[in-house]
């Protein structure tokens, strides 16, 4: 029998930031594109500015256990975050937002050296006038970078989720983090990665 | 075939009441739940249905006694401590023989406990929690899928017997996504027709009257002795379970709702490591699946129950075993979700 974990994305940050939304994007979009997908996130007293993450898990099977010990890729979207990173798989690809993360603790290097800097908060600011949309930028990103959907995908099912207000700003958003950067980094399926530090 | 969608456990769950035919919902906001009630405040309205925010668990719970008095399809939804609140008017509900179907997304406890999930409401929900000689119908939903069969499941149950059925999920089944195909929506016109006991206007006939009361014990003693004749039909026709891979295991792994799911990858991972584990799940906790259970002591070497708790449902599954094999436990407790590896490695201890 071949036993197959399923692949794990966990977005962080703080909240407030739209983590969550990023992370039901997402998930929608790999039900969409076929897979069995497993959406969770923190719950608690919450309140804006305190750490915020959304798990997301799919995989060609049915998923029985919906949690995950450690993650294929990580996004991190503020440094109240940074105690997340000890959850990435070995050469598990880790994003962040540069914009308010100068650099991730250098142990991280140790673990991966799929890193993606990207300044989604800067590039929301300045391209499209509104930080709000850094999520979508970075969804983007992870999409194009890991290849795990499509953009269109992403497009569509935002304009299930979102109000109609906001689908132009999206989607340019979306854009932008697709077209940012060419790195392809693919998430290994079948390989038993060990848990990092 | 329907399309499926991501939806959160309390959605899904809101939903597929919905669909049941129940426009009458009542409730008090309580974590991990608070979305269920939320979604029932939205979506009551879109269908003509009726959403009341109680000022209580205590009041919510005995609306509930009214309104399915009414003979119509009615439910709440709560966690643990409201769970608790309710607990009076559960057993009053159950005396008065009324179709209602409750839902506890379970959380830690004893008190005030965390929001975190866990399975240590399984003695409240199938062994009493009210007082007095009475059942409920238990359903534990491993997936959210399961979870909205099971909630149309649970109102139909509650109508063919007269009796108040509850969906025992927990904090994981409530708050994470998964994807769902829903039914259609029954029409409305196809629902049980509860005009022989119901208060719907007594013109022109003689009044009905429910109750849970008699003061004569002779009397009270003769409803008590109705509602065990439907309890022992319940047992004969409504037991469900579902066992995983147990054809050749000399291991049983016995878990319910998510432990039950979760029970399928430590199934899969002892395989691989040549033990022969296979999963029974009770879907309904009570009526509970003795006999089925039972059947497997002659192949098993050993019963290994794995709970969200300190050990509840093991005293059922040692009731069936019968003292034939050893009746292994392990559980957490607080919220913790047991891991797939750390419930192995104990496994791998028994053997």
């Amino acid at each position: 029998m071949n036993l197959k974990e399923p692949r794990s994305i966990r977005i962080s940050g703080m909240g407030g930031q739209g983590n969550i939304l990023m992370g039901l994007i997402l998930a929608e979009s790999l039900v969409s594109e076929g897979y069995w997908v497993v959406q969770s996130q923190h719950y608690g007293a919450q309140v804006r500015g305190g750490l915020s993450f959304c798990d997301v898990l799919y995989s060609e099977e049915v998923i029985d256990y919906p949690k995950a010990e450690a993650f294929d890729v990580l996004y991190i979207m503020n440094d109240i975050a940074f105690p997340h990173l000890t959850m990435i798989k070995n050469n598990g690809i880790v994003f962040y937002d540069s914009s308010y993360i100068k650099a991730l603790p250098q142990t991280v290097s140790r673990i991966t050296k799929k890193i993606v800097a990207i300044p989604a908060s800067k590039l929301a600011y300045e391209e499209l006038g509104n930080t709000n949309v850094a999520n979508m930028i970075g969804l983007g990103a992870i999409a194009k970078n890991c290849e795990i959907v499509k953009l269109d995908t992403l497009i569509r099912v935002m304009k299930k989720r979102v109000n109609p207000r906001f689908f132009e700003i999206d989607e340019k958003a979306l854009k932008i983090g697709y077209n940012y950067t060419n790195k392809k980094y693919e998430i290994k399926t079948n390989e038993k990665n060990g848990r990092g530090l | 075939m329907a399309e499926k969608v991501m939806v959160k456990g309390t959605e899904a769950i809101g939903e597929a009441a919905i669909r049941a035919g129940c426009r009458l919902y009542f409730g008090y906001p309580i974590t991990p739940q608070s979305e269920l009630t939320e979604y029932m405040s939205r979506r009551m309205p879109q269908v003509d249905g009726v959403f009341l925010q109680a000022e209580s668990e205590v009041a919510a719970v005995n609306m509930l006694y009214g309104a399915a008095s009414t003979g119509h399809r009615v439910m709440t939804s709560t966690s643990s401590p409201g769970y608790s609140l309710m607990q009076e008017g559960v057993s009053y509900i159950a005396g008065a023989e009324l179709p209602v179907v409750f839902v506890n997304v379970v959380r830690g406890g004893p008190g005030l406990g965390d929001i975190q999930p866990a399975q240590s409401d399984y003695f409240q929900a199938t062994k009493g929690g009210g007082h007095g000689d009475y059942r409920l119908v238990v359903y534990g939903p491993e997936s959210l899928q399961e979870a909205v069969e099971l909630t149309a499941k649970a109102f139909d149950v509650a109508d063919k017997y007269r009796n108040p059925a509850l969906i025992l999920a927990d904090g994981m089944l409530g708050q994470m996504m998964e994807p769902v195909e829903f039914p259609e929506f029954r029409d409305l016109s196809t629902l049980p027709d509860h005009s022989s006991w119901a208060m719907q206007g007594a013109k022109g006939r003689e009044p009905h009257k429910i109750t849970s009361f008699d003061i004569n014990e002779y009397v009270l003693e003769q409803m008590n002795l109705r509602y065990q004749e439907k309890y022992k039909k319940i047992i004969e026709n409504e037991q469900m379970w579902e066992e995983y891979k147990t054809d050749d295991a000399d291991i049983i792994i016995v878990a319910y709702g998510t432990m039950g799911r979760i029970a399928k990858t430590i199934v899969n991972m002892a395989r691989e490591k040549g033990v022969k584990a296979g999963l029974f799940r009770p879907i309904t906790l009570w009526p509970y699946p003795y006999e089925a259970l039972a059947k497997l002591a002659d192949q098993a070497k050993l019963f290994f129950t794995v709970e969200m708790s300190m050990g509840q449902m093991v005293e059922d599954v040692k009731l069936a075993v019968n003292g034939k094999k050893t009746v292994e436990f392990y559980g957490r407790t607080g919220g913790v979700v047991p891991t797939p590896n750390e419930v192995l490695a104990k496994l791998m201890e028994l053997i």
